[in-house]
């Protein structure tokens, strides 16, 4: 069994799709949502493994979307019946048309929800149509990183 | 009266990531300058079939 350096997330093809469907549905404001998967570890490193996603309910723009003050209950009620061994493993939100990256106020909102540091970030632009993983040093310091899109094959 | 209860994560397992033979890996992002999903895109707007339906049509 090969212990070779993972990277840092996995993610399914189906829960790609799911993020960008959202993203595309929203279009122009900008979308939001969380990533539920586990996170593991393997050869010395942890990684997460992204199996589905749980869109947010938001207040948005065409460049500012934020969490709705009623919807992190939903999320998590939505987490306990639908995925019981499965955690939020980070977030996802939209960027239409102006590039994957993690504004000031996209860090602001990482660090205060997402303290693990596995926690990752996902940013999609449907205009563009880039897609884009981070992980959260700081409030203040972020750093792209390597993933890999997997599907599950179906033996029968 | 507030009780302040610290959080913890998970119990983080030690698994192999997804790979062959279970798993096919459909995309990398070797290098963190991200994906294009240009191709996923037309799926989504029905504009492309999807491997496996394209796998359907081919019989």
């Amino acid at each position: 069994m090969s212990s070779s350096k993972p990277f840092p997330v996995y993610i399914e093809l189906k829960a790609v799709v799911e993020a960008v469907s959202h993203a595309l549905e929203g279009f122009p404001s900008e979308v939001i949502g969380f990533l539920v998967g586990m996170p593991y570890e393997w050869g010395g490193e942890t990684y997460v493994y992204i199996t589905a996603t749980l869109r947010g309910k938001a207040v948005a723009s065409e460049t500012h979307v934020e969490f709705a003050d009623d919807s992190l209950g939903e999320v998590v009620q939505s987490l306990r019946e639908n995925h019981p061994d499965s955690v939020l493993v980070g977030w996802y939100h939209s960027h239409p048309g102006y590039g994957c990256f993690l504004s000031p106020t996209d860090l602001a909102s990482h660090v205060s929800c997402f303290t693990m540091p596995y926690h990752v970030a996902m940013v999609v632009d449907p205009v563009k149509r880039e897609m884009a993983f981070f992980r959260v040093r700081s409030i203040s310091e972020y750093e792209q990183i390597c993933s890999a899109v997997v599907r599950r094959k179906v033996h029968g | 009266m507030v009780k302040v209860v610290e959080v913890a994560g998970p119990e983080i397992l030690k698994r192999q990531p997804p790979s062959e033979p279970f798993y096919e890996v459909v995309a990398v992002d070797l290098e963190a300058d991200g994906y294009d999903i240009t191709e996923i895109i037309d799926i989504i707007k029905g504009r492309k079939p999807s491997k496996e339906e394209q796998m359907k049509q081919d019989g």
